[in-house]
Formats: structure tokens, C-alpha cells, sequence
């Protein structure tokens, strides 16, 4: 058996390493860009934002108008109006509280912390912007349910549709959850890739604590 | 940053290397990680440089930094080539007293601790080089008694790992 002590001196008197940089090597170094784990959910993040709103824009009354044909008596049931409002409330309440989050929550991501506070600080700023998606999933969705839901009442709809309500709800939800599962599974996909390792490290390094 | 801040930064860096050498060859497997590990700390201690106050040794600091780079922020890179086989011999060569070349055991203990996990990578780095407990629990931010009871642990897997 080997005692554990001895690695201190194998390792104190340990040759030094192959690989050395002069300075200048080191200033070149220092100018190339960060291909850090914050570097990627911070792109990703951004990307996300953008994809996530633009959607969003094209939901605004007259586009609504010209897409599905929504006459001034249709609009009597609240579409536009209803469109227009949570169109309000998220872009004035829900992303800007999201994009400041997630800028506190980034500028808060610090080397010079524990390896600990470092850890939940990433993992804080990444659920974040899952929050946000989360967010813009849910309004999609309740917005889409409104819109077919306030259609189905329109006497052209009856008219023109012949299958019994309950089908096409059927098929709404279908479109729906199999829309939020595709998200989700790629969402899952993603981050289970980036955050393996970091989230393996911070269970390790909290195991024991409690 | 100021060149002059600068200057200082890459000499004091450039003298303290051997440093983070040693954590980038616990943490990746080859020379291109190695390197690519070593660029990737160096980026994060020059960005986080204007905060280092100097309250702490410049070299107490970087290690703080070097290991978060390594156990949280470092991902490796596709170009880099995975030399793992040569860590699968370990077994086949035995941790024989120390008749063996210098290099040979200090090979050999990187191979060992190559296995261990990230976290444990950590304990056993400071270990080896004489860090406090309570400098240990500063840097992973866990109280001393369970970076105690985590270093016990991590000793005792490098010692299975060095003596099957």
C-alpha cells in the first residue's frame, strides 16, 4: 500500500510542464474570444428572445384582419381588442421584466466567486430565460385558444364546418400539445447537452450538505 | 484595461503558470485540451483582473479562478482528440515504491486523479498542494466540515485508483 502522504512529494517535486507560454504567446491568448459554457447560454438566450418574439409581431390587428378574415362584426367579439391587450402586457410588463433579469442575472455570473455561488449564479441566469419561454409559450397558447374559441362562435364558421365541436377542439389540443412537446423536447435537448456537466458538479459539490 | 495593467497582468501570469498547467492537465486529456484549457483560463483571469483587488495573492486568486474554469465553465472543443486509451493502461502498470523516473510517478498520479470526478479533481489538487481547509471551503464555497468529509472521500478513491 501507498501511503496517501507520499503523492505530496511526487507531486512538489514534479518536473515542469512540456507546455510553457512565453508572453507573448499569452497575449494572444488573452484577445481570443471565450468559448465558455456563459458564452453559449448567453447566444442561446439572445437567440431565443428574438425567436420567441417574433411571432409576437405578426399578431397585431391588421395583419389579424387580412390573415383570417376578421370582418368589423367579428371584431365585435374581441379579437383585435383582446390580441391587442396581451400584446401590450407582454411587451411592456413580461419581456422587458424578463430581459432585466436576465441581464442582473448574467452581469451577476463572477469567476472570482465560489466555485458554488458561480454554479447556481449560471444556473440562475439559464432558468431565467426557460421562465421567459415558458412565458411565451403559455400567452401562444391561451392566445390561440381565445382567437379558435371566439371563431368557432361565428356564423360563418358553423356554417362552413360540419364536424361536430368537440372533433375540432379535439384536433386543437392535439396541434397544441403536440406543438409544446416538439419545444420541449428540444429545449431539453439543448440544455441537457450545455448544462450535463455543470449540473453533475453542483450536485457533487452539494451532496453532503444538508 | 490600461496597457500599462495589462503588461503587469500578462508577466505575473507568464511567472505563475505552472499553476494552471497542473490543473489543465488534471482536467483534459491531451496537449490540444490541455492548451485549449489554458487559453480558455486565461481569457476568464484577464477579464476578471480589474476586480482582483489584491487582497489575496495573485496566485491564491488565480487558482480560484482556474479551478471554476475547469469545473464550471470549461467545454471542450470538438477539434481537440481524445487520447483517453492511454489513461485505460493505468491498471497494467503498477504503483511499484519508488524506483521508478520522476516523470513516471508523476505521470502516473495524473492518471490517477484523471479518473476521479471534477469535484474531487479540486480536493485532491489542493491537497497536494498544501492548501488550508479553510481556503478549500472558500474556493468551492461548502462549509469545512464537508470539504473534510469530501476530501476523506476523494483520498480514499485516489488510493483504490493508485492501488487496486
Amino acid at each position: 500500500m501507498m501511503a496517501i502522504d507520499k503523492l505530496k512529494d511526487v507531486w512538489k517535486n514534479q518536473p515542469i510542464s512540456k507546455i510553457q507560454f512565453t508572453e507573448t504567446d499569452i497575449y494572444k491568448m488573452i484577445h481570443k474570444k471565450s468559448t465558455s459554457l456563459v458564452k453559449w447560454i448567453f447566444y442561446i438566450s439572445i437567440i431565443e428572445f428574438v425567436v420567441l418574439i417574433l411571432p409576437t409581431l405578426f399578431m397585431d390587428s391588421p395583419s389579424l384582419e387580412k390573415e383570417f378574415g376578421i370582418t368589423q362584426f367579428e371584431n365585435e367579439l374581441g379579437i383585435v381588442g383582446f390580441v391587442k391587450i396581451v400584446n401590450i402586457i407582454n411587451y411592456v410588463i413580461i419581456v422587458p421584466f424578463f430581459i432585466y433579469s436576465f441581464y442582473k442575472n448574467y452581469k451577476n455570473i463572477c469567476v472570482n466567486n465560489t466555485s458554488k455561488k458561480l454554479m447556481s449564479n449560471i444556473l440562475k441566469t439559464k432558468k431565467t430565460v426557460s421562465y421567459y419561454v415558458y412565458s411565451q409559450l403559455f400567452i401562444a397558447a391561451f392566445t390561440l385558444i381565445y382567437i379558435l374559441y371566439k371563431l368557432t362562435l361565428t356564423a360563418s364558421f358553423q356554417s362552413h364546418v360540419e364536424v361536430s365541436m368537440v372533433l375540432v377542439w379535439l384536433i386543437f389540443s392535439v396541434i397544441i400539445a403536440i406543438t409544446l412537446l416538439v419545444v420541449w423536447l428540444v429545449y431539453k435537448l439543448l440544455y441537457g447537452i450545455l448544462l450535463n456537466k455543470l449540473n453533475k458538479n453542483y450536485k457533487e459539490l452539494l451532496k453532503e450538505e444538508e | 484595461m490600461n496597457k500599462e495593467l495589462k503588461n503587469k497582468f500578462v508577466k505575473e501570469l507568464q511567472s505563475n503558470q505552472g499553476i494552471i498547467h497542473k490543473i489543465c492537465r488534471a482536467y483534459t486529456k491531451g496537449d490540444a485540451q490541455h492548451k485549449d484549457l489554458f487559453q480558455e483560463i486565461s481569457i476568464q483571469l484577464f477579464n476578471a483582473y480589474p476586480k482582483f483587488r489584491g487582497d489575496a495573492k495573485f496566485s491564491t486568486w488565480m487558482y480560484r479562478v482556474a479551478i471554476n474554469t475547469a469545473i464550471s465553465l470549461y467545454r471542450k472543443s470538438k477539434r481537440q482528440v481524445q487520447t483517453s486509451e492511454l489513461f485505460d493502461n493505468l491498471k497494467e502498470l503498477e504503483f511499484k515504491d519508488y524506483d521508478d523516473t520522476k516523470d513516471r510517478q508523476v505521470a502516473m498520479l495524473y492518471q490517477a486523479i484523471n479518473k476521479l470526478n471534477d469535484i474531487e479533481k479540486a480536493l485532491v489538487l489542493m491537497y497536494l498542494d498544501d492548501k488550508p481547509y479553510v481556503e478549500i471551503s472558500d474556493v468551492l464555497g461548502i462549509s469545512e466540515v464537508n470539504a473534510r468529509v469530501k476530501m476523506s472521500r476523494a483520498k480514499t478513491k485516489l488510493r483504490n485508483i493508485l492501488n487496486p
